[in-house]
């Protein structure tokens, strides 16, 4: 299959008067068709810098540089805000964490789900798209669409309200949407029942999605390959069962090992905890920036940042323990 | 909504008995009607006699009622200084200051909110910091000082604004009013200025604080990713979040205004009731300053009243906030 | 120097308050001009030309000299005299000594009632708070300026009593703020923690409560200061401030404003100018701390 978004050497930097951050520090990933691929990794690792970069929804001081942004045939780098904007809620379009806050509390739902439609569907008349919504809020399981158009946001409870979200997301049938923790403020409950009903819907449109989260059980469940992402770097990836079962870097083991009932953890067992603290942004390890917190770490990974490399199929790790150098130490 | 409509509505008449209560004990304290109304060569008994004919020898509650009941007819007394009914004193100042509040809100509400949403959209923008540092001088002037000197540059030096009063009147539906006549405008524009200066300077901040915060929330990020263009998701969607509040701070305006056409008045010698109500601090003329006291706090609580009903119908949150 | 003061100062240096404060021309500059005006009040008695309100001083041959630059100006008077003769330069120097001294002490009053009745009612809640919030309510729907009027046509002139007034028309801002605050606190762990240890609440209210809206209160009350010198300034402008005897800005201002028809601008210009370029600086500051500090405060 065709690869719908190319990403070569993005780096988001914030220029702050502390010193520079460095939000995303050149990472390379690739989506296919309708692929659904998850980005993890704690708070603060990147991750949604990742999503907003790549539709270039940075504000100062942040800044986006990259070798290449090329979505559907399309150089992203290069289009104009007016031309991102056609792009923005058009072929890409996201899903916030917050479903809250990311709708507006003086419009009606209506109004809202309206607005995408007459920015990118502009050949529909108002009758279409009046039942184009309808049509929408029925698809995400939303009962009395016709009733609840006329709806402010208050008058939704969370998980109600994230399906609107997505029914927004969904309305100018996009190639890509981005959802960046789309379930965490929602209740576990409805968790399961909004992660369903997307990963039904992107199956049926044959959408591609980008899952930002910092919870390994929604990625499991739902992603065909991951993303592991911490500082700013991708550290690992590759398919999500392959992944999952036989994590490669120290960092992906370690949050595998730290999920509750989770593989080799039985009950009479401690829960493992990967030690320390993401360290701080402003004053980053020179070499790996996993070797502070590492168990297996080794004298090479103070000094080198570690090249990626390709393990197996579609497996790539970006670790001493599998490059040459790592290698040659443990001899 | 009805409920709570009727629950301010209660709430108002409380405050205003208290009102009342406050501005009968002020003016109690604050002189004894009988030595205005006796020549000063009156005895004791005269005197004496004269309190009981007014009824000032009884219970202070007693007072209170007889002094309530004649306000709730209407009746606040007769002006010492006009001789006639304090009522219809205030009454025929009235249109005089209202016409001046009116074109001080205009001023505020053109002037000042598009520049303070300007400011809040764009803060990095060199007019935009202007603008702010503008506003604080703005709110650093005392109004009184303003008047003085714009009375000086336009009307004593440059001679292109008359000095003083109101100018001709005209009648607009059935209301005496300057702004009827070419002259009325001619004479309104420094004293309106003059009270619009400060005001237009704080809406400005206000509006400016309000729109910051709007444009850090998340729907408005949600918009952009949208693909809606950031003027409109300025215009569009922050800018109604913004405008909600700006009505409160809008309300409470007026009700400064009314209060600060006492001294812009004065200096311009405006006829309107707040230069009364001055002069009749300095006559100790009790029943138009107490008429004038009960009429502004009935008006800002009014004003009050009426902001929190239109809150309820403007913001969506508010006015369905039960059925959820 | 002690250790922990050197490290208190490392902390400042690094915080960003310290960085923004440092690259904010307009903090920097107003903090310079209300060191200038508060010199310039202490040290006021020493360098003015003359006591302008000792009666002794002044020589009526001297009434209505324009300041210097003008036809017939003493260099002796550089801000003109007034009717008296009076140095129109001393009059605003003595005259800020009185604006300031009411606008300084005003506030601490203020702050003060504020802060105990906003701890109270947001600390122990119940009736208290009812009452006093309801209180502060009633009072935000009227004027300042009215409600201060009112006060003072009962009280009369006086700097005590400018001093009651502005007490009683600012409490409200502080009280709501420190309620606010209060209420947000009381909720946080640490002061349930510190309840469970037995603390006794007047401890909790000083280590927990007081620390935690002090920045807030700074905030307000360099704004209010600000409100303060004009709010005083208006009331002796119109007659209902300070007695003839002491003399502030405004009231200069209210003596000036009778021969300004004549045109003898500077009786009353320089006082008013005066004022301005006090409340500007302390509003420049009081933005800066605003939006450093804590932005919703209004």
């Amino acid at each position: 299959m065709a690869n719908i978004l190319e990403v070569e050497n993005l780096a988001t930097y914030f220029h702050t008067f502390k010193g520079v951050v460095k939000a995303v520090d050149h990472i390379s990933f690739s989506m296919e068709e309708g692929e659904v691929l998850g980005v993890v990794g704690e708070s603060g690792c990147g991750k949604s810098v990742t999503g907003f970069s790549l539709i270039k929804l940075i504000d100062p001081p942040g800044k986006i540089q990259a070798d290449k942004i090329e979505f559907d045939g399309q150089d992203l780098l290069g289009k104009s805000e007016k031309e991102m904007n056609k792009i923005r809620g058009g072929d890409i379009t996201m899903i916030f964490q917050d479903p809250m806050t990311s709708l507006n509390p003086v419009y009606t739902i209506e109004h809202q789900m309206d607005e995408m439609l007459r920015l990118h569907q502009p050949q529909l008349s108002r009758a279409q798209r009046h039942s184009r919504c309808v049509e929408l809020l029925r698809e995400v399981g939303i009962p009395n669409a016709e009733e609840r158009l006329k709806c402010y946001p208050h008058q939704f409870s969370g998980g109600m309200r994230q399906r609107v979200v997505i029914a927004i997301a969904l309305a100018s049938a996009p190639k890509l949407i981005i959802a960046d923790e789309p379930t965490t403020a929602l209740d576990v409950t409805i968790q399961a029942q909004v992660l369903q009903l997307m990963k039904r819907l992107v199956n049926e449109k044959g959408c591609a999605l980008m899952l930002i989260t910092h919870d390994l059980a929604v990625v499991s469940e739902i992603t065909d390959r991951v993303n592991v992402m911490y500082c700013g770097h991708i550290v690992e990836s590759g398919p999500t069962r392959s992944l999952i079962d036989r994590p490669l870097h120290p960092y992906t083991q370690g949050l595998l090992a730290s999920i509750p009932g989770n593989g080799e953890t039985r009950d009479d067992e401690r829960l493992e905890v990967i030690p320390g603290m993401v360290p701080n942004m402003f004053d980053l390890p020179k070499g790996c920036k996993f070797a502070p917190r590492c168990a297996k770490c080794m004298g090479v990974c103070m000094e080198v940042e570690p090249e990626t490399v390709t393990v197996s199929e579609g497996r790539r790790v970006a670790c001493h323990l599998y490059s040459g150098a790592g290698k040659e130490e443990e001899q | 909504m009805v409920k709570t409509i009727l629950q301010r509505f209660f709430q108002m008449i409380i405050v205003m008995i208290v009102v009342t209560i406050l501005v009968f004990l002020m003016s109690y304290k604050i002189s004894n009607p009988v030595y205005l109304l006796l020549p000063e060569t009156a005895t004791d008994e005269q005197v004496a006699e004269a309190m009981k004919e007014l009824g000032l020898d009884r219970p202070l509650y007693i007072q209170y009622g007889i002094f309530l009941k004649n306000v709730l007819h209407g009746d606040f007394g007769n002006s010492y200084f006009y001789h006639q009914s304090a009522l219809s004193v205030i009454l025929e100042k009235m249109p005089a200051t209202m016409e001046l509040v009116l074109v001080t809100m205009i001023l505020t509400i053109l002037i000042g909110i598009p520049l303070g949403v300007f400011a809040g959209a764009y803060p990095k923008r060199l007019t935009s910091k202007a603008t702010m540092t503008l506003s604080i001088f703005g709110v650093s002037l005392p109004s009184f000082w303003v008047g003085m000197i714009l009375i000086y540059v336009f009307s004593l030096g440059l001679r292109v604004t008359p000095v003083s009063g109101r100018g001709a009147v005209g009648t607009i539906l059935g209301i005496e009013t300057s702004l009827a006549t070419l002259d009325g405008w001619h004479h309104i524009i420094l004293p309106s200025i003059t009270l619009a200066l400060g005001n237009i300077a704080s809406i400005i901040r206000l509006t400016r604080a309000g729109t910051q915060e709007q444009m850090r929330q998340d729907y408005v990020k949600f918009a952009r990713a949208k693909g809606v263009a950031t003027r409109k998701v300025l215009f569009g969607h922050a800018l109604k979040n913004t405008l909600i509040p700006v009505i409160t701070i809008l309300g409470l305006q007026l009700g400064d205004l009314i209060a600060f056409t006492t001294i812009t008045e004065t200096i311009f010698a405006w006829p309107g009731m707040g230069k009364m109500a001055l002069d009749a601090i300095s006559q100790n003329d009790r029943p138009i300053i107490s008429a004038y006291l009960l009429m502004v706090s009935g008006m800002f609580i009014l004003i009050n009243f009426i902001v929190d009903v239109l809150y309820t119908v403007i913001d969506p949150r508010v006015s369905l906030g039960g059925e959820e | 120097m002690t250790k922990s003061g050197q490290k208190n100062r490392g902390r400042l240096r690094s915080s960003q308050f310290y960085y923004n404060y440092t690259h904010s021309p307009s903090a920097i500059i107003s903090t310079i001009l209300i060191i200038l005006i508060a010199f310039l009040a202490l040290v006021g008695p020493y360098i003015t030309p003359q006591n302008p309100f000792d009666l002794s001083s002044l020589d009526l041959s001297n009434a209505y000299l324009p300041p210097i630059g003008s036809e017939g100006a003493d260099p002796q008077f550089i801000l003109g005299t007034d009717q008296q003769g009076r140095d129109i330069f001393s009059a605003v120097v003595y005259g800020s000594r009185t604006s300031l001294y009411i606008g300084v002490v005003g506030v601490v009053l203020c702050s003060a009632l504020g802060i105990f009745l906003g701890v109270l009612a947001g600390y122990y809640g119940g009736k208290a708070d009812s009452i006093i919030m309801r209180i502060a309510d009633i009072q935000l729907s009227f004027p300042s300026i009215l409600i201060a009027m009112f006060l003072m046509s009962i009280l009369g002139r006086g700097v005590g009593n400018v001093l009651i007034a502005l007490m009683l028309v600012g409490w409200v801002k502080f009280a709501r703020t420190v309620r606010g605050e209060t209420l947000k606190i009381r909720k946080m762990e640490y002061v349930d923690a510190a309840r469970v240890i037995g603390l006794p609440n007047w401890r909790i209210i000083v280590q927990y409560i007081l620390p935690n809206v002090m920045t807030s209160i700074i905030v307000l009350a360099t704004m209010q200061v600000g409100t303060f010198i004009l709010l005083e300034a208006t009331l002796s402008f119109l007659g209902m401030g300070v007695p003839v005897t002491e003399p502030s800005l405004g009231m200069l201002c209210s003596d000036g404003y009778k021969v300004l028809s004549s045109g003898r601008w500077w009786v009353s210009i320089f006082p008013g100018l005066y004022i301005v370029f006090i409340v500007f600086a302390i509003n420049m500051l009081g933005d800066f701390l605003r939006d450093e500090l804590n932005p919703k405060l209004k």
